[in-house]
C-alpha cells in the first residue's frame, strides 16, 4: 500500500499506485461537483501533475487530500468555469420499447425536472448526494473527500434530497 | 415514527424489516424508489484509470525531471527563457532588419532592394527588412529622409507621428520629435497621422507641429532644401530650427531669454558655420557666443 514508511511519491511505482488508487474517486468527485462541461478528467491530470511536481514534499499518505484540495481549488479559481450541467443517458434503462407514448413522455418530463433539480443544487450538496446515491460512497469517505465532518455530509445529503423531491414532485 | 425519520433511515439503509414494510406502503417510498432508479442515469462516465495514466505519463514526460537535479530546474527555466528571447531577438529584429543611421552633420543615401533610394539627413535612422521586402515595401524612419521610390507595389514609410503610403514617387519625410512634415515632389502621397488621412499632390505639404496641422499648402522648391545644402523654414517654431542647426553642425545650442516658440521663417546654409549662425540669430535680434561646440543665444537686449 502506498503510504508505507520510506516510500517516496517521486518513485514511479508509488506514483503509479497513487494514481490507480485515487484518480477514479477524484474524477467522480469533480464530475458530480462541477459537471461534465468542466473537463473533470483534465482536472484529474492537472492535479496529478501538481502532485508529481511537488512529490518531494507530499508523502504518499498525504497525497489524497493534496489531490482533492488542489483539484478543487483549481476549479474554484477557474474564471472560465462553466455552469454545472449534469446530463443523463437513458440508454441503460430503456429496456423494452413496448411502453406507451404517454408513459415515455411522462418519463422524459420527469427526467428533465430531475436534471434541473440536480443542477440547481449547491456544488457541495450535489457532490455529497450523488457520490452517495449513485456511487454508493459511505458518509465517511465523502466527508474525507470534501474535507468536512460526517455529520455535515449527512445533512447535505438529506437537504439535497429534500430539495430534489420538492422540485421533482411526488411521482 | 416521523416521515423525516423514515427518509433518513432509508438514506442510510438502516430501516428494519418491520419499518421497511410500513414505509413501503407510503407515497414517499415510491417517489424515493423512482428517484433512486432515475438517478442511475446520471452516473458519471466510466473512468479508464489505465488510459488516463498513460496520458498523464505522456504529458509528464514532456517536462520530465530527474529528482536529484531539482535544484537545476529554476536555473534551466531562466536559461530556457533567455535562449528563446535571444533567439527571437536575432530572428525577428536583429537578423531581419537592416538599419542605416546618420550622426550629426552627416548625410547619406541608402539604396533599397528595389532600387528606390532614400537620402537621409543628419541624425536620422532608417530601418527595413530585406527579407520581407518582396512581400511588403516598408521602412521605418526616425528623422528626415528624401525618398525616390521606384514604381511598384505599395510603399510605406512608418514614423512615430504618422505613416506615408505611396506607389512610386518622390517625397520628403521629416519626423523630428513633435514635428512631422511630408512634402510630395512627384506623383501622389497618402499620409496618415495626427488623426488625418490626406492625399498630397506634387509640391503639396502636410505638417504637424506640436499638434497643429497644416495641410495642402504649396511649396515652391522641387526638392527639399537640405538636399541643396541648406535648411529653410517657413513659420516653424524656433526650437525646431535650433534642433536642426544642432544636427547640421553637431553643436549644442542653449538659449537665454529667447522664446523658442516664436515662428521662424528663413534658412541657413550647411556649408558655412558662421554665416549659418548669423542667419538664425539676426532675424530675432539675438546675441551669440561660441565656445567650442557650445553656442549660447541670448535675447532681450
Amino acid at each position: 500500500m502506498a503510504g508505507d514508511l520510506g516510500e517516496n511519491t517521486c518513485e514511479e511505482k508509488v506514483f503509479n499506485e497513487l494514481f490507480h488508487t485515487h484518480s477514479k474517486d477524484l474524477y467522480q468527485f469533480l464530475y458530480y461537483k462541477f459537471g461534465a462541461d468542466n473537463n473533470p478528467s483534465d482536472l484529474v491530470q492537472d492535479a496529478f501533475i501538481k502532485l508529481w511536481d511537488n512529490c518531494a514534499r507530499v508523502p504518499p499518505d498525504k497525497a489524497r487530500s493534496f489531490l482533492f484540495t488542489v483539484a478543487n481549488n483549481q476549479m474554484l479559481n477557474e474564471l472560465s468555469r462553466k455552469k454545472t450541467a449534469l446530463k443523463y443517458s437513458l440508454e441503460k434503462h430503456r429496456g423494452d420499447t413496448t411502453q406507451s407514448p404517454q408513459y415515455l413522455m411522462e418519463e422524459k418530463e420527469y427526467m428533465e425536472r430531475l436534471q434541473a433539480a440536480i443542477n440547481s443544487l449547491s456544488e457541495e450538496q450535489r457532490a455529497a448526494f450523488l457520490l452517495n446515491r449513485i456511487e454508493g460512497k459511505k458518509h465517511r469517505e465523502i466527508a474525507e473527500m470534501l474535507g468536512i465532518s460526517q455529520k455535515a455530509v449527512e445533512k447535505r445529503i438529506y437537504s439535497a434530497l429534500a430539495s430534489i423531491t420538492e422540485k421533482v414532485g411526488k411521482i | 415514527m416521523e416521515k423525516e425519520e423514515y427518509i433518513k433511515k432509508w438514506l442510510e439503509g438502516s430501516l428494519t424489516e418491520a419499518e421497511k414494510a410500513s414505509f413501503q406502503e407510503t407515497e414517499e417510498y415510491r417517489a424515493l424508489e423512482r428517484l433512486s432508479r432515475s438517478l442511475a442515469s446520471f452516473k458519471a462516465p466510466e473512468y479508464d484509470a489505465q488510459a488516463e495514466y498513460e496520458r498523464l505519463k505522456a504529458r509528464r514526460s514532456a517536462g520530465k525531471k530527474v529528482v536529484p537535479m531539482r535544484w537545476l530546474s529554476p536555473v534551466l527555466k531562466i536559461a530556457a527563457v533567455l535562449t528563446v528571447l535571444t533567439g527571437a531577438y536575432f530572428f525577428f529584429l536583429y537578423d531581419a532588419l537592416t538599419v542605416v543611421k546618420t550622426t550629426a552633420s552627416e548625410k547619406t543615401v541608402v539604396t533599397l532592394p528595389d532600387a528606390s533610394s532614400v537620402a537621409l539627413n543628419a541624425e536620422s535612422e532608417l530601418s527595413y527588412s530585406e527579407k520581407n521586402w518582396k512581400k511588403e515595401r516598408r521602412v521605418q524612419l526616425d528623422g528626415e529622409g528624401y525618398f525616390q521610390v521606384a514604381k511598384g507595389s505599395r510603399f510605406e514609410v512608418k514614423t512615430s507621428m504618422g505613416t506615408v503610403t505611396v506607389v512610386g514617387t518622390v517625397f520628403n519625410v521629416r519626423n523630428r520629435g513633435r514635428y512631422f512634415e511630408v512634402i510630395c515632389y512627384e506623383g501622389a502621397v497618402q499620409v496618415r497621422g495626427a488623426g488625418e488621412d490626406v492625399r498630397l499632390s506634387p509640391k503639396q505639404l502636410f505638417r504637424v507641429i506640436d499638434g497643429v496641422v497644416t495641410k495642402g499648402k504649396e511649396v515652391a522648391e522641387d526638392q527639399p532644401d537640405w538636399r541643396r545644402g541648406e535648411s529653410s523654414f517657413r513659420s516653424v517654431p524656433f526650437k525646431y530650427v535650433l534642433a536642426e542647426f544642432e544636427r547640421q553642425f553637431d553643436v549644442t545650442v542653449t538659449t537665454r531669454n529667447v522664446d523658442t516658440r516664436r515662428l521662424f521663417t528663413g534658412s541657413f546654409s550647411h556649408s558655412d558655420f558662421s554665416v549659418a549662425l548669423k542667419s538664425i540669430a539676426l532675424p530675432f535680434n539675438l546675441a551669440y557666443e561660441v565656445e567650442g561646440k557650445k553656442i549660447i543665444l541670448s535675447g532681450g537686449h
